[in-house]
């Protein structure tokens, strides 16, 4: 990233192999909308392109340019708020026809798993994201945040327990506690 | 133990961070209670699941599409280095210096300088005397307008690239006595529609210089609602009061009332206002 910054932009292709799918299904999960995250996804690159000036010597590049993949969702979150796009099932349906019984499983938890995710606040989303499906460190994620290690790992914490209640649909079942 | 506090530390048990004392209570609780078992192993499946999940692969064309902005980029930075060139080979010390000040200075520049084009043409209509009076008054207050806008636009203009092409082509508009129709529209679309604050506001102040002109005038009434940045939005308002443009009380009035607002734009406006009576 520091020769992008120095202005030797071609550096910048190998940052986009080995990020933009990662990237892409980071807006995907969140989103579930797949032309939604092509565009945001290029919007990261072009963000980086346009705000390499201020990208500093030693700062994790990954944390960076997830700050900015974040703000850019937030930016689109802000402006189709109510208009949400509906979860994207034509692809699992056309797949689901030509596989076996247990493959159809599979896919059967991982679409369960996505409308779980779906089903929780953007925020709480985002922290599973970030830290399950991103593999980020709490320490990353503070900085990409702006909030202490300890509050996002108890958000984290928080979000997956929620996460767990809606995917197994025992949150009406709160008596159990002692 | 309870179950609650067993359910908190579930996760972290999960990720092995707990210590050891504390790992070992939730650890006996488990073993004792069937529901937390329950909680304990839908975490386990879950986490899992998760782990399971596959990356989704992107359309090509998000590849393609990423290597013609490169291009674009790239090509945007030779011409840049080109023009540099140029300059450095072609152009007299003084126009040299005066374009390569960046953004800020350039904005600056632009700012003063079309608020005075603006006042001289507008004394320029004015009996002698009241000159005399007013002048010494509205500079004070002119002078205290354009120190809080440095400072607005310094703010403001923090994160912005260099001067661009765009400000240079509006800037050129310095050297004309008079405003084709073709010119007036690019500038309109430019104040108008323009990204760029600082294209916008260059202009602005390209067309205040014309604003003696009746079409010039309507459409920089037409204009204020448009604008949305701060900046403008206040600019425009005095350019407003300056004129005598009571045709731009609605707008004026609108910006007050609306809750969008910025606070320094709503107390020009309110000033404003006054004025316009």
């Amino acid at each position: 990233m520091l020769s992008v910054k120095n202005g030797t932009l071609d550096s910048l292709a190998p940052l986009f192999e080995r990020y933009h799918v990662r990237l892409f299904n980071f807006f995907l999960r969140l989103t579930s909308n797949r032309e939604t995250s092509e565009d945001l996804t290029q919007n990261v690159f072009q963000r980086i392109l346009r705000f390499r000036h201020t990208y500093k010597d030693g700062h994790p590049f990954r944390s960076w340019m997830y700050r900015m993949a974040r703000n850019l969702h937030a930016d689109h979150y802000r402006k189709n708020k109510g208009s949400m796009d509906a979860f994207e099932d034509a692809d699992y349906s056309r797949q689901t026809e030509r596989l076996a019984v247990v493959e159809m499983e599979k896919l059967e938890r991982k679409r369960n798993l996505m409308e779980a995710l779906n089903l929780l606040p953007v925020e709480q989303k985002e922290l599973i994201l970030l830290s399950r499906f991103e593999g980020f460190k709490y320490e990353e994620i503070s900085r990409i945040k702006g909030l202490s290690v300890a509050a996002i790992k108890v958000r984290v914490h928080r979000a997956i327990g929620r996460l767990r209640e809606i995917y197994f649909e025992t949150s009406g079942e709160g008596g159990k506690k002692q | 133990m309870k179950c609650k506090k067993v359910s908190r530390n579930l996760p972290s048990l999960w990720e092995n961070s707990l210590e050891t004392t504390l790992a070992e209570e939730v650890r006996r609780h488990l073993g004792q209670c069937e529901n937390c078992q329950e909680e304990w192993k839908q975490l386990g499946t879950l986490m899992a699941d998760i782990e399971a999940v596959e990356e989704v692969q992107p359309d090509p064309r998000l590849r393609k599409n990423f290597f013609s902005m490169l291009e674009e980029a790239k090509s945007g930075q030779r011409e840049a280095a080109a023009r540099h060139e140029e300059r450095t080979l072609v152009e007299p010390v003084f126009w040299k210096q005066a374009r390569w000040i960046g953004s800020m200075a350039a904005g600056l520049a632009l700012l003063l300088g079309g608020f005075w084009m603006g006042r001289l043409q507008f004394f320029s209509h004015m009996e002698p005397t009241t000159v005399d009076k007013g002048a010494n008054q509205e500079l004070e207050a002119l002078q205290g307008q354009i120190e809080s806008m440095k400072q607005m636009m310094a703010v403001y203009m923090m994160d912005q690239r260099s001067a661009s092409k765009r400000i240079q082509a509006v800037s050129y508009t310095d050297e004309i006595s008079e405003l084709s129709p073709d010119l007036l529209k690019a500038l309109l679309e430019r104040l108008n529609q323009d990204d760029n604050v600082n294209v916008r506001l260059a202009s602005l102040n390209a067309l205040t210089r014309f604003a003696h002109q009746e079409n010039v005038r309507a459409v920089l009434v037409d204009s204020l609602p448009r604008q949305t940045n701060p900046v403008m939005q206040i600019m425009l308002i005095n350019l407003m009061v300056e004129m005598d443009e009571k045709r731009a009380r609605g707008s004026i009035q609108e910006l007050l009332e609306s809750a969008a607002t910025p606070l320094e734009v709503k107390n020009e406006a309110l000033q404003g206002l006054g004025q316009l009576l």
